[in-house]
C-alpha cells in the first residue's frame, strides 16, 4: 500500500514530501482532498528526472522518473516539524491517517494543497529583496474532526 | 481687373512665403512691396506704369540681347566676405581657445615639435605641437598621427580632445588634452549601477535557491 508523508511547519521552505519512505523533490503542486463522503482526490505534479512535468494520482499511479533525494532534515530539525502520513490504496475506506506517527480517527475531511510557482517579474524582481516575493506560494492544510458530541472542529495540520 | 490680379498675387505671396523666400525673389525686393501695397489701398498704384518702368533697365521684360559667354571668374566681393578659417582647423572636436588663453593655461612647454599636415582641402598646414610630458602628450601625438596604441583607447575616453589654436601666420598650435573628471565620475556611476543590478540579481537568485534547498518543492 503506497504511503505519502508530508513533514512541515507550515512554511514551504521547510516542507518535505516522502513517498514510500523516500523524500522526493521537484514537486510543483500537491493536492490531497479526502472526505468521509467518498471524495478522494490525491494528485501530484512534479518535474521528473528528464525535466518533464508529470501529473499523477498519488495512490493509484506509478510515479515515473520521480527524483529522490536524501532526507533534508536532521533529527533535531524534524522534532520541530509536524509529520502527516497517509496510507491508502485510492479508496477512502482503506485510508489511514497518522499525525506524528499517531493514528487519527474521527476525521471528517482532509484538505491539503501546496503549490509553488516562480514569479517571473523580470526587472522588478531585482528590486525585491524578500525572497517570498519571487515565488508564488499556496499552502493550505486543514483537517476536520468530529468530536464525541458530533460537533465538527477544523484545525490546521502543520501549525 | 489688373489691379485685382496684382492684389491677389501679393496677398497669396504674403500668406505662403517665409521672409527668406521673399528676400530671395529679387524682383519683389526691388518692387518695395510695402509702398506699393499702400498705393494700392490709396488707389494710386498703376501696374502699367510699373511694367513700363521695369523695362527700362531690369533683367526681365526685354528680349535677349547679344549672347555673351558666362563669366568664369567670380566677383571678388564674395572672397572678401570669406571666413577667416579656411578649414585648416577642424571644426568638430577640440576646444576654441585663443593663443593667450592657451599659454596662460598650459604654461611653458617642454618641447615644441613642428609637424606638417594637410587639411581636408588638401592644403599644407603647419602644426606646432606643444609637449608637456605625460600621458596627455602621448594622446596628443596619437591624435596628430591619426593612430594610437590599442591600450590607449580606453584611457583616452577620460581625456578631452586636443586644443587647436590658430595663429595669425596660418600655423596652428596644438595643446594636449586634459583629464576630464566629469567623464570619470560618469563612467564610475554607470559601472556601479550595472554592478549593483548584477549582484542584486545574483543575490536574489541564490537566496531563493538556498532557502528552498531542503524543501521537496522547487
Amino acid at each position: 500500500m503506497p504511503t505519502l508523508s508530508i513533514e512541515s511547519n507550515g512554511m514551504l521552505e521547510k516542507t518535505a514530501v516522502y513517498y514510500n519512505g523516500s523524500q522526493i523533490s521537484g514537486i510543483k503542486e500537491l493536492l490531497v482532498n479526502i472526505d468521509e463522503e467518498g471524495l478522494f482526490d490525491c494528485v501530484i505534479q512534479y518535474e521528473g528526472s528528464d525535466k518533464k512535468l508529470y501529473t499523477k494520482q498519488i495512490f493509484t499511479d506509478t510515479l515515473t522518473n520521480v527524483r529522490t533525494v536524501p532526507a533534508s532534515f536532521s533529527e533535531e530539525e524534524a522534532q520541530l516539524l509536524q509529520l502527516l502520513t497517509i496510507e491508502s490504496d485510492g479508496d477512502v475506506e482503506s485510508s489511514t491517517l497518522f499525525l506524528n506517527e499517531e493514528p487519527l480517527d474521527g476525521v471528517v475531511s482532509l484538505y491539503l494543497h501546496i503549490k509553488v510557482d516562480k514569479n517571473k517579474d523580470g526587472i522588478s524582481s531585482i528590486f525585491k529583496k524578500k525572497q517570498y516575493n519571487l515565488i508564488n506560494e499556496t499552502f493550505k492544510s486543514e483537517i476536520t474532526f468530529r468530536n464525541e458530541d458530533d460537533s465538527l472542529e477544523t484545525e490546521d495540520i502543520f501549525l | 481687373m489688373r489691379k485685382t490680379i496684382f492684389v491677389f498675387a501679393l496677398i497669396s505671396i504674403f500668406m505662403c512665403s517665409t521672409q527668406q523666400e521673399l528676400m530671395s525673389q529679387a524682383t519683389f525686393v526691388n518692387l518695395n512691396i510695402a509702398d506699393k501695397f499702400e498705393k494700392i489701398i490709396k488707389g494710386n498704384f498703376s501696374l502699367d506704369k510699373l511694367i513700363s518702368a521695369r523695362r527700362g533697365g531690369g533683367s526681365f521684360g526685354r528680349s535677349r540681347g547679344i549672347s555673351r559667354p558666362r563669366s568664369t571668374t567670380r566677383s571678388t566681393a564674395r572672397t572678401a566676405t570669406r571666413p577667416s578659417n579656411p578649414q585648416r582647423t577642424p571644426s568638430f572636436g577640440g576646444k576654441r581657445m585663443s593663443s593667450q588663453q592657451a599659454q596662460a593655461k598650459y604654461g611653458v612647454p617642454r618641447k615644441v615639435q613642428p609637424m606638417s599636415g594637410t587639411n581636408a582641402a588638401g592644403s599644407p598646414v603647419n602644426y606646432n605641437v606643444h609637449h608637456y610630458g605625460g600621458f596627455s602628450s602621448s594622446l596628443m601625438t596619437g591624435y596628430m598621427m591619426g593612430n594610437m596604441a590599442w591600450w590607449m583607447m580606453a584611457p583616452s575616453m577620460l581625456y578631452s580632445r586636443p586644443v587647436y589654436v590658430e595663429k595669425g601666420d596660418g600655423s596652428i598650435d596644438v595643446y594636449p588634452p586634459s583629464f576630464d573628471w566629469g567623464k570619470l565620475f560618469t563612467i564610475l556611476i554607470i559601472a556601479a549601477v550595472i554592478i549593483y543590478f548584477a549582484r542584486a540579481y545574483r543575490r536574489n537568485k541564490n537566496r531563493v535557491v538556498s532557502n528552498y534547498s531542503q524543501s521537496s518543492f522547487s
